[in-house]
């Protein structure tokens, strides 16, 4: 199951890292704006898609 | 303690990327969430800290990354027309002289292909190339990897150098001389090695006069243009004045004569008008006030609070990197790729469909590179915010003393190794380079000159190209042999960039530390 999992990344290594690029960078834009308004929840779910890009990009062997 | 908790994420990157061989993109990743989890768990960083941490390494990341995307596109939309290829075969007509084609192909013309493109470019052009004219398949590696060295830092039309820019806070103009000296004072030893790779010391001792000369040319127009604010074109304005100058000293070393096809000129001078027009524009940008200002008015500019991490670390309220977007260097690249794509299709050079198939290249071979940018870029600046940078700087300082500048360049280089990239180099070290240079009283300038020259001249070694260079040579599988070879080459140069800074530190200060 994993296997197959990271053969999948690894063959969609592209629209993967294109999905992880926007999570990086999307999100980033509004955290701006996020901790203007100190809305420090709003401010925890972005930061976690950010995450989420990065993780997707250890995922790609 | 601290010390090493912040030191952390850089040695993750290094083990992965080295040890485990880890892409940039994937080891970029778990940097990333190990700085964020440092920051948050031992320093202090709260959300409000981390969220504007975020948008300003947004900010960084585009400004490398604008130049990244269109100095690729610019060079599809050659490669693409076949002008890459046209300049390459015009080359071997001017000599048969095997030490002189090593000079003239894989250092000259390396270094141009690294001003214009970089990404690993100029290796796997060239290695083929040198195959076909009958070098030994590691020579055709090792000469054009030693070759475009020097030419990195302000190649890739400037990416590397806005990288240092952006980490480090400081201007261009500030930072572009001392960089640029050094570069050129290594493009005569790399011309020398270049030389020594293709013929041993006979070769070097026949040609140390045209090596002199096409190393003072391409030095000095890099050193000259990069001062007149015009980085993003400097190593490529260096490698077009290195093929003027070798075309008629290639005569005089014209060796054995070969049959060959005749040389289509008409054909060469359209596969250069793509870059002429480069240098057009660019200049236009640069130095017509009214073109100036008007593509200026749009910027994009945020401002910042002051930030503090619970460990009382401080980040002063101030601007985030400002980018004007129309006269940004991606956007003068932009608007010379278009211009190029309607040159070349108006002299039918390209097959039905071209259009898309370059789009279509670009985005694949950028995106995994933009991954790896924006993930380095975000680990630093939280790194930064969360002071540590500053530990890591106060501990250099304090380990290395008065030594630091000797040492600078090597961190540059292993960033450089480690990451497979100068641009990366400068983005993870530049911060701290300039930091250390502070605590210790150092001019910042003279220190991020050692870092990005040995980034520079050292990213030559970076795993990933050299499995690049091997491949397009039939090398694959002995990549170990290029690295053994580039190792000795490479030490030295990082090492000749050691000395360099050394001395102009003391130079700068005026006294001699021992």
């Amino acid at each position: 199951m994993t296997v197959n999992a990271f053969k999948w990344f690894k063959k969609n290594a592209f629209k993967v890292h294109s999905v992880a690029f926007l999570l990086m960078i999307i999100p980033s834009a509004f955290l701006y704006f996020a901790a203007e308004r100190g809305a420090s929840g709003l401010v925890w779910v972005l930061l976690g898609l950010v995450i989420a890009g990065n993780i997707l990009a250890i995922l790609v062997r | 303690m601290p010390f090493f908790l912040a030191l952390f994420p850089i040695l993750i990157i290094l083990l992965l990327m080295v040890g485990l061989r880890w892409g940039a993109a994937r080891a970029g990743g778990a940097g990333y969430l190990s700085a964020l989890l440092l920051a948050v768990l031992y320093f202090g960083a709260d959300t409000r800290l981390l969220a504007y941490a975020h948008t300003k390494a947004l900010l960084l990341s585009l400004d490398v990354l604008l130049i990244i995307w269109a100095a690729f596109l610019l060079y599809r939309v050659a490669d693409e027309a076949g002008a890459i290829r046209t300049i390459g075969l015009a080359l071997p007509h001017l000599t048969a002289d095997r030490g002189m084609q090593a000079l003239i192909i894989g250092w000259v013309f390396a270094s141009f292909l690294q001003g214009v493109g970089g990404f690993g470019v100029p290796v796997a052009v060239i290695a083929p190339l040198l195959v076909g004219l009958g070098f030994a398949p590691l020579q055709a590696v090792v000469i054009p990897s030693i070759g475009h060295g020097w030419a990195v830092t302000f190649g890739s039309l400037g990416s590397s150098f806005q990288a240092l820019m952006a980490s480090s806070g400081l201007p261009g103009e500030v930072l572009a001389p001392d960089s640029a000296l050094f570069l050129g004072i290594a493009a005569i030893l790399v011309g020398l090695l270049v030389a020594h790779a293709a013929g041993g010391r006979q070769a070097v001792v026949r040609l140390i006069a045209p090596v002199f000369i096409l190393a003072l040319g391409m030095g000095l127009t890099q050193y000259l243009v990069a001062g007149a604010k015009l980085w993003n074109i400097a190593s490529f304005c260096g490698g077009m004045l290195g093929l003027l100058i070798g075309i008629p000293l290639a005569r005089r070393f014209k060796g054995e004569a070969e049959e060959r096809e005749a040389l289509a000129l008409r054909a060469v001078a359209i596969a250069l008008s793509g870059y002429v027009i480069l240098i057009a524009i660019t200049l236009a940008v640069q130095l017509v006030p009214g073109i100036k200002n008007f593509l200026g008015q749009v910027v994009i500019r945020v401002e910042f609070p002051e930030l503090a991490s619970a460990s009382g670390y401080i980040t002063p309220a101030g601007p985030g990197r400002n980018i004007p977007i129309f006269r940004h260097p991606g956007a003068i690249l932009t608007y010379s790729s278009t211009l190029a794509y309607f040159i070349y299709k108006r002299a039918g050079l390209y097959r039905p469909k071209a259009a898309n198939r370059i789009i279509k290249g670009t985005v694949e071979k950028v995106m995994s590179s933009s991954v790896s940018i924006a993930s380095m870029v975000a680990m630093a600046v939280i790194m930064e915010h969360a002071g540590m940078i500053e530990i890591l700087a106060q501990g250099l300082a304090s380990s290395m003393g008065r030594a630091f500048p000797l040492v600078a360049p090597w961190i540059g280089a292993l960033g450089a190794f480690m990451t497979g990239s100068n641009t990366n180099s400068n983005v993870v070290f530049g911060a701290l380079q300039v930091r250390t240079a502070e605590l210790l009283n150092y001019q910042a300038a003279l220190i991020l000159a050692g870092q990005t020259a040995g980034a520079s001249l050292a990213s030559v070694m970076a795993p990933t190209k050299i499995v690049v260079g091997a491949s397009t040579a039939g090398m694959a599988g002995k990549e170990g042999d290029v690295m053994r070879q580039l190792l000795a080459y490479t030490g030295l140069l990082v090492l000749l960039i050691s000395v360099l800074t050394m001395g102009s530190v003391l130079l700068d200060n005026n006294n001699l530390w021992w």
